[in-house]
């Protein structure tokens, strides 16, 4: 792989820390200060291991067990235990050819239901060939869930999803983006969960809900040296990613939202206290080394946003939309942000035409307000994706295809995959990641193209 | 009441006209007493030409409201769709687009799809489109009445009816309805080149809790040799149900 240089950082807020050779929270996800995108498949994910279980964690899930075995005594207890196996191995196309991931894992799912109380846990038991961090049991999902008639509560470590944008994040900020293996895991293992508090209101139409995060959770990117993904870095260059907030509750993200459903069409409001969980990096002098030191920048910004969704016929308009107050961008020469206002929107089409083929386009523009040149970013950047997928022989063989494209970078990213189902419970997959382009993202990992299978086993 | 007297009003014009009326006699089996509310558990085997098989089960529920239809749907196997969740609203108004729900459980999100679309798509690989488990509005097809059958100890219409729209995936399809519960016990799809395409079979139709329910259905592929057995289990009729469940806040909620 290539190593970068000073403007590759600029242009990619991209970072890679020597202190240690494990995977770190951080950015690599702007590109020209575009909100990175998720969808496909994610670049790993970095999970709390089951022996370091966080405190909060734990005091969610003693809180749920009492409140569970306090609930309605002439409710039945049912137990529910499911999941997967699968197994997943990518292949360099050019030389030298080499094994971009070989990995295995096993997926439980354990639900227990209580009248209308549930407690919820998934977790992973992972053996990976390359990253060894990435091998052992690691605790993913685990919450407790009340559904009363007017108040929903879910606590405990939670996936949160908002908004309608396909693989791409506007107001869906809250449970940030694992990028450890670039684009090499299913979509729900790219979602970083976050220990969280969700009250909500559950109307027929209508639904209230407030989310409350005392320790945000940030980026996960890939730093190991085994990882073909790592993000690459100059020589003599020194990465420091630590510094996301205190665990204080000044720093605690806080966040509602309003949906409707209506006929004809669907719209949400949304707020949020939040940090830019992709760091914004900025050049600076290591005093013990006298050497140069990337340093990671998380500051809070405020979003207000929404979403819709109209159908039409055959298609279904989406749209989304955030007004960031406060979002640091670096500057040109790296060495210091700047707090700007940004406006990012998106607008996609969804296409069900019928025979099984379904079309998905998407446009996204981000806006920098009160602009200067000093910025390291242009003040206006755009991102165009597509999916096309068709279901064959009675849905047993789906064909898809879902494309990005950087237009500020010229960079391109296609994933064509053939996923075939052989019975009720075994996924055979094929496909492959093309990437490539002028400048960015995309054009750095150009060497990265591979070609993967996956075998997946549902019980 | 409202439906039964309508039922009475159509049977009772039936006495005097010469040749039934086909748009009468699917409008009375669209309204046959089916409860306000109702609920089922549906099995699908799957069977290819080769014999292999493939199993689907799905819970539903379903509320009348006025003469639209809200239908909530969770898939329980296979398990790589288990969570999955599809909510519709059925507008009686052909001129309107029914509103429809999809949850994926692996994105944890919600989508809004086109209520037109997926209507002549198979439901789930099966050998039923989304139309054929649904319930199709009368006036989207021209009913011509082709003549009365007796088989099996039974007494039957036969109806032919055209799509008035193009796009639909059948350019006719001939329906028997028995006499005596107005329930379609068979139906014959014919594709574009006027080729049978599709059979259907209805058997083990029965009351329960006074209402006539047909029991299983046996869709067949006769053009690629797959075909759809579609069971249903414990069907229950005006039952308890929250609108609430109704709406995406459940969908997203699962069972």
């Amino acid at each position: 792989m290539r190593k970068m240089n000073l403007s590759d950082f600029v242009i990619l807020s991209g970072v890679r820390s020597t202190k240690s050779k494990t995977t770190q929270k951080a950015s690599v996800a702007k590109m020209r200060g575009l909100i990175f995108i998720t969808e496909p498949k994610s670049w790993g994910c970095e999970q709390p291991h089951l022996g370091l279980f966080r405190k909060g964690s734990v005091v969610a899930l003693l809180s749920a067990a009492l409140a569970v075995s306090a609930h309605a005594q002439e409710d039945e207890l049912s137990l529910q235990l499911n999941g997967f196996v699968d197994s997943y191995h990518a292949l360099q196309v050019e030389r030298p050819h080499k094994i971009m991931s070989s990995r295995t894992r096993l997926r439980l799912e354990m639900r227990a239901n209580y009248g209308e109380a549930s407690l919820f846990s998934s977790v992973n038991l992972a053996y990976n060939s390359l990253i060894k961090e990435q091998s052992g049991a690691f605790l993913r999902e685990a919450y407790f869930d009340y559904a009363g008639k007017y108040l929903e509560v879910k606590a405990g470590r939670q996936i949160v999803t908002w908004g309608v944008a396909d693989g791409l994040r506007i107001t869906d900020l809250i449970s940030p983006m694992d990028y450890t293996e670039f684009m090499a895991n299913d979509y729900d293992d790219i979602r970083v969960p976050v220990n969280a508090i969700n009250l909500k209101y559950p109307g027929e139409s209508f639904s209230a809900e407030v989310v409350f995060v005392p320790v945000p959770e940030y980026f996960v990117i890939p730093t190991n040296d085994g990882n073909p993904w790592q993000m690459p870095v100059p020589n003599g260059v020194r990465m420091d990613l630590s510094g996301t907030p205190e665990k204080r509750i000044k720093n605690s993200e806080v966040g509602g939202r309003l949906r409707f459903f209506l006929e004809n069409l669907d719209f949400s409001i949304t707020a949020l206290r939040t940090f830019n969980k992709s760091p914004v990096t900025v050049m600076k002098l290591d005093p013990e080394t006298k050497s140069a030191l990337i340093k990671g920048v998380y500051k809070p910004m405020n979003v207000v946003g929404g979403d819709v969704s109209i159908p039409a016929g055959e298609l279904v308009i989406r749209g989304e939309a955030g007004f960031y107050f406060g979002e640091p961008i670096a500057l040109r020469n790296a060495c210091d942000f700047r707090l700007r206002k940004t406006f990012n929107g998106l607008v996609g089409l969804d296409w069900y035409a019928g025979g099984n083929w379904t079309f998905m386009f998407q446009y996204m523009h981000k806006i920098v307000m009160d602009y200067r040149d000093e910025l390291g970013l242009e003040q206006n950047t755009s991102m165009l994706t597509a999916r096309i997928s068709k279901e064959l022989l009675n849905n047993t063989l789906k064909l898809s295809v879902y494309g990005m494209f950087d237009v500020d970078n010229v960079g391109f990213y296609v994933r064509p995959a053939g996923d075939y189902l052989l019975n009720d419970q075994i996924t055979l997959s094929l496909g492959a990641d093309i990437l490539g382009g002028r400048r960015g993202t995309f054009e750095t990992y150009k060497k990265n193209t591979q070609i993967w299978v996956k075998g997946k086993f549902f019980f | 009441m409202k439906k039964f007297f309508m039922a009475t009003l159509l049977s009772a014009s039936f006495l005097f006209a010469a040749e039934p009326n086909a748009r009468d006699i699917m409008i009375k089996v669209k309204n046959r007493p089916d409860g306000d509310t109702r609920s089922s558990s549906m099995e699908m085997k799957l069977v290819n030409k080769s014999g292999g098989t493939r199993v689907r089960k799905i819970t539903s529920y379903a509320m009348d409201v006025g003469e639209d239809t809200k239908t909530i749907m969770f898939f329980l196997y296979p398990n790589d769709v288990k969570g999955t969740g599809f909510l519709t609203v059925n507008y009686d108004d052909v001129n309107k687009e029914d509103d429809k729900w999809l949850y994926l459980p692996a994105l944890k999100k919600t989508r809004r799809i086109s209520g037109k679309s997926s209507k002549t798509d198979y439901f789930m690989g099966s050998d039923f489109t989304y139309d054929d488990i649904g319930k199709r509005n009368v006036d989207e097809d021209t009913h011509k009445f082709v003549r009365e059958e007796s088989a099996n100890g039974f007494d039957y219409y036969v109806i032919e009816s055209t799509p008035k729209k193009s796009g639909e995936i059948f350019s006719k399809k001939l329906v028997w309805i028995r006499k005596d519960c107005d329930v379609v016990e068979k139906v014959e799809f014919y594709d574009k080149l006027g080729k049978l395409h599709r059979q259907m079979v209805a058997s083990d139709i029965k009351k329960v809790d006074g209402f006539w329910t047909i029991g299983k259905m046996v869709m067949q592929n006769v053009q690629t040799g797959h075909s759809t057995e579609l069971l249903f289990l414990d069907p229950k009729f005006n039952i308890q149900l929250d609108s609430k469940i109704f709406s995406v806040n459940k969908l997203e909620r699962g069972l």
